[in-house]
């Protein structure tokens, strides 16, 4: 056991356990942010996606210290004074989801995508989620929830 | 109404309706949400039909003893069976509470208009809320089938779009799945499974499991039935694969490698004729000759894998064991069901069985959400006062939830010189797709439950009967919807194959459609004629007759096949047949 530090949703929090514990039960279970949900525990599903300074992350495999002093930032981060992000709030209203199960793991990689890149084109989009499995068969949905914040955003402009 | 089993089983308006003091509405239901989201199209009918605004609706998490038993959330039943009766019930409830004001203003209930829970009597400035006329009492009545219902003309909530119960909280990562339950001195636990279904434990290496258990773990054993738990997750991750490292199994004749399609027509099976769609007691007749008058006949073989509902989050339970008390709580689709077979399945008096539903990753049919629900109840049971949250590995998901069967679809038919088919048979061949732990004499529903063939006292799996209602099982859509003169028709039930198999979408509709019309297909080149016409020649059902010419003239069929001089037939005109546009 060991003391590890790790800043999350711009929080420190201090958690003890094995070194090798997978991020994501440190943050399902320490620090009771369950957004990010356990798929297949291999990196092959993208139910687990966090953010990491910004970078596209899966957590069920890489170990908790390799984040130490690292942004973490989960979906549970991405509501802004308890406000669905712009894209989390497009997901709402198209309807993005069936089951919901994967569903955190797409708003993550689209958010870090548009941090990005905020006019990606379709090609882009489909890269950038191509990872994420959606048994359910959201995804034409979750592209429509893609494009209206893209939208959105040309309009503000 | 049509006759409502929902209702018949629990009659009480109470069962179906609470009204909350503070003007929120607890609507109860037996079916559950599997990712089809039944609970928002329930809360729509309640607002509906209660003049009561939709935020305030709530939809009760389903649970034994508590709410109506509306058997298994499967079929495509949900609106139909809960539909229909939480309609029912919202609108007696609605007539009732009327009554109850016209009584407590003193006007006649011509004069009331209900606006969000508030009652008013036009023309004068008195109302009353339902908080306040049910106070603390219940409904007291029972729900009346024919109490007037709203004309959908008039629907100012149905028919319009919301968002969907529980979105809000999934998108923005908030507990909502059984996988995200935290109860206080919860531990994880993890199965360590055999090698293979037939493989039973010999032994256990002692001083590994002494290991496990000197690092805070607990280990469970019943017979072959193994499984590790821990107040730290990835602790117990570890600790079942250094067990089941540390694990010696017999096993057995292990499985053979063998072709799954040649075993699905030679293995011993039940056979039996389907006519009108309804299996027969009858003995099967065997194919005949081709009539006399075939100008051609065709035979072909259609094949379909085994197929997994692979949900993409793997079935999970938590499980408290609390004196003699048992409380599970799971994604199963049928509460009460489970509740039962757990009852047999464990020797538990029903009434200390509590089984709650909590929603799972999307369910296709009957994946691993009972078993799952079995296996943390046994290892509830061996560490009592503990809740336990058991989650099943990908590599579980996959390699032991029941999977949809492998079928094997023969068809052979005859048609004359005008094309039309004068001889047809179809033998399906198939496992059952009907394993769900349904109780059922003779320990039916124990026998159909995974980890009771694995513990000490193992249960031998259930042998399963052919399903013999209407459209149901293997045989669905065996009966095609084309009229043909000359029909044979065979359900073959197949034994000793080797995998789980139960429901998943449509059972064995879509393999057998597949196959029919594939061959259809055959019919019509062979015939010469274009496939939409030869189909046309063969359906006698009006409805499905306009369906058919409606999806033609949608895709620009219309002239797409002429014949070349040597009569094959060839695509012209493929200009209007468009490719569906993007959708974003």
């Amino acid at each position: 056991m060991t003391k590890i530090s790790l800043k999350v949703n711009g929080k420190m929090h201090e958690v003890e356990c094995d070194p090798a514990t997978p991020l994501i039960y440190i943050l399902r279970n320490q620090l009771e942010l369950v957004g990010a949900k356990l798929g297949c525990g291999l990196e092959q599903c993208g139910a687990c996606a966090v953010m990491v300074d910004g970078e596209h992350v899966l957590s069920c495999v890489r170990a908790a210290s390799e984040f130490a002093d690292a942004e973490i930032t989960t979906v549970e981060g991405l509501a802004k004074d308890g406000k669905p992000s712009a894209l989390q709030q497009a997901f709402i209203d198209e309807g993005a989801a069936q089951c919901g199960y994967c569903t955190a793991g797409l708003v993550v990689a689209a958010t870090a995508l548009l941090e990005k890149n905020p006019k990606p084109d379709d090609a882009e989009i489909r890269e950038a989620l191509h990872e994420h499995l959606c048994r359910c068969g959201s995804h034409l949905r979750v592209l429509k929830a893609i494009d209206r914040v893209i939208q959105g955003s040309a309009s503000h402009a | 109404m049509p006759d409502s089993n929902s209702l018949k089983k629990s009659p009480s308006l109470d069962k179906w309706i609470s009204i909350v003091s503070d003007g929120r509405v607890l609507i109860h239901t037996g079916k559950v949400d599997i990712g089809q989201r039944i609970s928002t199209a329930l809360a729509m009918i309640a607002a509906e039909e209660l003049d009561v605004d939709i935020s305030r609706i709530d939809i009760a998490r389903t649970e034994t003893g508590v709410d109506p038993d509306e058997g298994i959330t499967s079929g495509s039943n949900s609106m139909e069976e809960a539909g229909n009766a939480v309609r029912a019930a919202s609108a007696t409830a609605r007539r009732h509470l009327l009554s109850l004001a016209a009584d407590a203003l003193g006007v006649d209930v011509s004069t009331l208009e209900i606006s969000d829970g508030l009652i008013q009597s036009r023309g004068t400035n008195l109302s009353v809320t339902y908080p306040e006329l049910a106070g603390d009492q219940t409904f007291g009545i029972d729900v009346d089938p024919e109490a007037p219902v709203k004309d959908p003309a008039t629907y100012g909530v149905v028919g319009k779009p919301v968002v969907t119960r529980g979105l809000t909280e999934i998108v923005t990562g908030q507990p909502h799945f059984v996988q995200d339950m935290k109860m206080p001195g919860m531990l994880h636990a993890r199965i360590v499974r055999p090698p293979h279904y037939k493989a039973r434990l010999k032994s256990l290496d002692d001083s590994a499991a002494e290991r496990i258990t000197d690092n805070g773990c607990e280990v469970v054993r019943d017979g072959s039935f193994l499984a590790v738990a821990s107040a730290d997750e990835f602790a117990a991750v570890k600790a079942a694969e250094r067990l089941f490292e540390s694990s010696d199994w017999d096993l057995g004749e292990g499985l053979e490698p063998q072709d799954i399609f040649e075993r699905l027509v030679t293995n011993e099976r039940v056979s039996l004729p389907v006519v009108d769609g309804v299996p027969q007691k009858e003995v099967v007749k065997p194919l005949a000759s081709p009539p006399g008058d075939a100008a051609a006949t065709l035979k072909a073989r259609y094949e379909k894998p085994y197929l997994m509902h692979g949900s993409i989050g793997p079935s999970a339970a938590v499980a408290l064991a609390d004196g003699d008390k048992l409380t599970v709580w799971s994604h199963s689709q049928g509460v009460y069901v489970l509740r039962a077979s757990l009852s047999e399945a464990l020797g538990m008096e029903i009434e200390d069985l509590t089984v709650i539903h909590v929603p799972g990753s999307g369910c296709y049919g009957h994946n691993g959400a009972d078993d799952a629900a079995v296996d943390a109840a046994l290892i509830a049971l061996a560490i009592p006062g503990k809740p336990i949250l058991l989650k099943w590995t990908r590599e579980d998901e996959h390699a032991w939830e029941p999977y949809a069967s492998c079928m094997a679809m023969d068809l052979t038919a005859s048609i004359d010189g005008d094309g039309k088919v004068i001889a047809w048979s179809q033998d399906t061949y198939s496992d059952t797709y009907g394993m769900r732990p349904r109780p059922e004499p003779g320990g039916a529903g124990p026998a159909r439950l995974l980890a009771m063939q694995y513990r000490e006292e193992a249960v031998t799996p259930l042998v399963p009967q052919p399903n013999m209602s209407r459209h149901a099982g293997l045989h669905r859509n065996l009966d095609p919807l084309y009229s043909f003169e000359n029909k044979r028709l065979v359900k073959n039930l197949v034994r000793d194959l080797p995998l789980r198999t139960s429901a998943l979408r449509t059972l064995g509709a879509f393999a057998n459609v597949f196959a029919i019309e594939s061959f259809m297909d055959e019919l019509a080149e062979e015939a010469g004629i274009d496939p939409v016409t030869f189909r046309l020649n063969h359906l006698e059902d009006q409805r499905a007759k306009e369906v058919l010419q409606a999806a033609a003239d949608k895709l620009g069929w219309g002239l797409r096949c002429q014949k070349d001089e040597d009569g094959a037939l060839h695509l012209r005109n493929t200009k209007t047949f468009k490719p569906m546009p993007r959708s974003r």
